[in-house]
């Protein structure tokens, strides 16, 4: 039996634009319309979708960047959104994120052992210089790196440093914000290979989000697939991608370029996108309205 | 000094590695050292000297109006008073003024500032709306408002540096915010947050470090402003009173004697010269300290635009495009190391390299567009035609119309300010006077590229429109002059898969109509699989295998090659992909 480690239920996040805006006759933006995920203990969920899917802001939302409009996000069984003092710091500690661009997650200012120290100092924990050094091993960077600044460092490194820093203080949970959708794909191979190793010697947790679904099939146990605020389908790894059970599931799979000439010219033009088409739309948000657009 | 309001406080809360750093690039800036050498030097003389020297600033002798001598190196004033030790009081109290004047202003400018493009919203708003106040305030008025109720003998130098601090703070505080605004979106913030940072850790620690470097300029500035300034008040009745001075009191009281007694003009004048000065090259010296990608070096000093280009090859050009020999030098560094390409006519070749591999450089250099600091060498034969060594106007016949360049990311390859159908004008005037059916021709050039009711979107502005359908737009561009050589610079990189699937799609489609040729650039070679017929891979500026497309991907010759192909993210294997293909393909 896994350890449930963290549980959105039925979030739900609307924006309401701004006054300007709603003026012009702007609706309220469905961001997210009731989104249940669950990640367990040491296992990898993946969550799959295209730019406006709502898949940064389900991130942000759990993370408790944005408020949610509805719905619970309970960490270890306690609830996020009310949490205070000790268990919210515990939550804070326990979990990380490494963001989609190395460029601007990383303050230009700080050098890399600023930078690693600097979840501890937050937190107010104690932390041994060679603990930066552990980090810089545990993630294949040489220990000069310590003394230097991110942008000394190439795409692949500062993504690297990133990784160090979520793992900074033994998390449990790291959220992965399309982490190498910036990166070569021989360097994504190098960056999905080392996340892989951490996570078998550690017992840590992914929530990893991306809009290729090829590159979070490879290191994830778990799929969601979301479109328009909306989880279409959700399963086991082997299951989404061997018995696709909603369209837009299979439009991403054929959207996904195959290295072999043969089967890449005998694929038919997509000209336009293969879900949703006219006559088979996106359900609208189930949750309607929850604010007011005055 | 002034400036170190933000910089010397950071250090220590930046722990082990700041401090240091900042320390290290500071000395390394020769100008920064000595303009803050001459500070303190001069900051130590109006100390020490005042109490040592004979005369007193205030004190009065009997050598009136004299020439600069052994006795008064600067001369005496009118009513026999020795100037240079009016001077150095001069040079002490302005030093203070100017100091303490930066320092309130720099203090309520970068708080206001950073708080109110954090917090934004209503914080925002109200903090502006000071601003807008405190602009309307007439400074002169209020001096001299001011200096009518204060006590004879002058204030002292605090309420002097709190009223020119709160006159002053608002350029400071409009550059800090519109800097923090543009910060506040970016990732690092985000990051500080989830690791459990409180707004104030953000604003210490991220946020005031990232605009010092704006700070250090802009209080660099009102330094010098502040000593003027100082002197507008003393005039007016508020500040440094008779018999006290200041350096600015000294040389507006001295310039209706400027040619009659000169001295007393030009020992104070140039005093505030030498400071401005100093402060300025201190300044940027400490601005770039505190900004670790400050280059310390000129990166433009030996650019040289090509390489002597010794023997062209005097053969017979083979297909479209003939590059021979083709090298690419950033400074020392030889980032593209001679390569030879051909592509024949209607021929798509990939090139295809991780980052930093040249493959970007070396395409961009067949149309002539290197970055500045490169210098190009070697041959690029197009049609025939050698094309290095053109000028700009010859390049024109070529760019555009005959080669045509889709670039990575469409955000911000389209104009902003222009609606689709301008940029598709501007693009068609360069081949003569606009057809009066030109409207009917971009809509038909965007049904070329798959975009569905085209005429919808003639007057709309790039802003409204989706990264997919832009780039599709950026496509039908490329289009309007019918070019020979398409060249495709990572056109999906910035896009979803999707999307990515549809662009690609797009541009064989439209490549095929046309029968161009066509320049691939990417780093996914499982990409290339569908629209390449042959496929150069690069790699450290040099061409490592060149092949036809079946060959490459059954045969690879090159060991990276075979790494490239491992490495690429693919569910190949997966027969859900594959039956998912086909049964797109029957429902279509």
């Amino acid at each position: 039996m896994t350890e449930q480690l963290l549980q959105t239920t039925d979030l739900v996040k609307h924006f309401r634009p701004p006054r300007s805006a709603r003026r012009r006759g702007q609706q309220v933006v469905h961001a997210l319309c009731g989104v249940s995920i669950h990640v367990e203990q040491g296992r990898t969920l993946g969550v799959v979708g295209e730019s406006g899917s709502g898949k940064t802001t389900l991130l942000r939302t759990l993370l408790g960047l944005e408020t949610a409009t509805a719905g619970t996000v309970e960490y270890a069984g306690e609830d996020v959104t009310a949490m205070s003092g000790a268990p919210a710091r515990r939550f804070r500690a326990d979990v990380s994120v490494v963001f989609q661009d190395p460029y601007t997650s990383l303050d230009p200012r700080m050098t890399v052992s600023d930078l690693l120290t600097q979840p501890a100092k937050i937190q107010k924990q104690p932390f041994p210089t060679s603990r930066i050094f552990d980090l810089l091993d545990q993630v294949k960077l040489p220990r000069v790196s310590a003394g230097k600044f991110p942008h000394e460092f190439s795409g692949g490194q500062r993504q690297r440093i990133a990784i160090a820093r979520a793992l900074a203080l033994e998390p449990k949970l790291i959220v992965l914000d399309e982490p190498v959708s910036a990166l070569d794909v021989s360097v994504q191979a190098e960056i999905v290979a080392l996340l892989r190793e951490l996570q078998e010697q550690r017992d840590v947790s992914y929530l990893f989000v991306a809009h290729d679904l090829a590159v979070v099939a490879d290191l994830s146990h778990d799929v969601g697939v979301m479109y328009g605020g909306q989880m279409v389908e959700y399963g086991a790894t082997s299951q989404v991608l061997y018995e696709p059970s909603h369209p837009y599931t299979r439009a991403l799979l054929a959207a996904v370029p195959v290295p072999d000439p043969r089967i890449e010219r005998a694929k038919p033009p997509f000209l336009r996108p293969l879900w949703p088409t006219d006559d088979d739309l996106p359900k609208p948000c189930p949750h309607g309205n929850l604010i007011k657009n005055r | 000094m002034a400036t170190d309001t933000t910089s010397t406080t950071e250090p220590k809360a930046g722990g082990n590695g700041r401090g240091r750093v900042i320390l290290r690039r500071f000395r390394r800036h020769k100008l920064g050292v000595t303009g803050l050498a001459v500070l303190l030097l001069l900051a130590v003389i109006s100390i020490v000297v005042p109490m040592i020297w004979p005369y007193g600033h205030g004190e009065i002798t009997p050598d009136l109006s004299q020439a600069p001598s052994a006795a008064h190196p600067m001369g005496t004033d009118t009513l026999g008073r020795d100037l240079f030790a009016q001077t150095l009081r001069g040079l002490q109290q302005s030093l203070l003024i100017a100091t303490s004047v930066t320092v309130v202003a720099c203090f309520i400018g970068v708080t206001l500032g950073v708080v109110a493009g954090y917090f934004g919203r209503f914080v925002d708003a109200t903090v502006m709306r000071l601003v807008d106040l405190t602009l309307t305030l007439p400074t002169i008025a209020i001096a001299a408002f001011l200096g009518s109720v204060v006590p004879s003998g002058g204030v002292n130098w605090i309420a002097l540096s709190l009223v020119l601090g709160v006159l002053m703070w608002t350029p400071v505080s409009r550059l800090v915010r519109g800097i923090v605004l543009s910060l506040r979106n970016l990732p690092f913030v985000d990051a500080a947050r989830v690791m459990g940072a409180g707004n104030m850790q953000v604003m210490a620690r991220h946020l005031i470090p990232n605009v010092a470097d704006h700070i250090i300029v802009a209080a660099t500035l009102m330094f010098g402003t502040a000593i003027l300034a100082e002197s507008g008040l003393s005039f007016l009745g508020f500040g440094v009173q008779p018999p006290d001075t200041s350096l600015g009191l000294l040389v507006s009281n001295a310039q209706s004697a400027v040619l009659t007694r000169p001295w007393l003009f030009y020992f104070p004048g140039l005093l505030i010269v030498v400071i401005v000065l100093a402060m300025n090259y201190a300044g940027e010296g400490l601005r770039d300290a505190v900004n670790p990608k400050a280059s310390l070096v000129n990166p433009l000093q030996s650019a040289r635009r090509r390489n002597d280009r010794g023997e062209l090859p005097t053969d017979m050009p083979r297909g479209l495009v003939d590059v021979r020999g083709l090298t690419v030098d950033f400074g020392d560094q030889r980032v593209v190391k001679g390569i030879d390409l051909s592509i024949e006519k209607g021929e798509v070749l990939a090139l295809v390299g991780e980052s930093g591999s040249g493959k970007s450089v070396a395409a961009l250099s067949i149309v002539g567009l290197l970055p500045p600091t490169a210098v190009g060498g070697g041959s690029v034969r197009f049609d025939g035609r050698e094309l290095t060594g053109l000028n700009f106007q010859e390049w024109r016949a070529y760019r555009g119309r005959r080669i045509a360049v889709v670039l990575q990311d469409p955000s911000t390859t389209l104009n902003p300010v222009l609606t689709i159908a301008a940029q598709f004008k501007d693009s068609m005037r360069l081949a003569g006077p606009l057809a009066s059916d030109y409207r009917d021709r971009i809509v038909d050039l965007l049904a070329g590229v798959a975009i569905k009711d085209p005429a919808r979107l003639l007057d709309s502005y790039p802003h409204q429109l989706s990264g997919g359908m832009r780039q599709r737009i950026a496509i039908a561009l490329a289009m309007v002059h019918d070019p020979d050589l398409i060249i495709a610079d990572e056109p999906t990189t910035a896009l979803d898969v999707t999307v990515q699937a549809q662009v690609m799609s797009t541009l064989a489609l439209a490549r095929k109509r046309t029968g161009a040729a066509m320049l691939f650039i990417t780093h996914d070679l499982s990409l290339v699989a569908g629209i390449a017929d042959k496929v150069a891979v690069m790699r450290a500026g040099e061409v490592v295998e060149r092949d036809d497309v079946l060959t490459i991907f059954d045969n690879p010759d090159h060991e990276y090659t075979r790494s490239l192909l491992s490495l690429a993210p693919s569910l190949a294997l997966s027969p859900a992909s594959q039956s998912a293909a086909a049964d797109i393909e029957e429902d279509s």
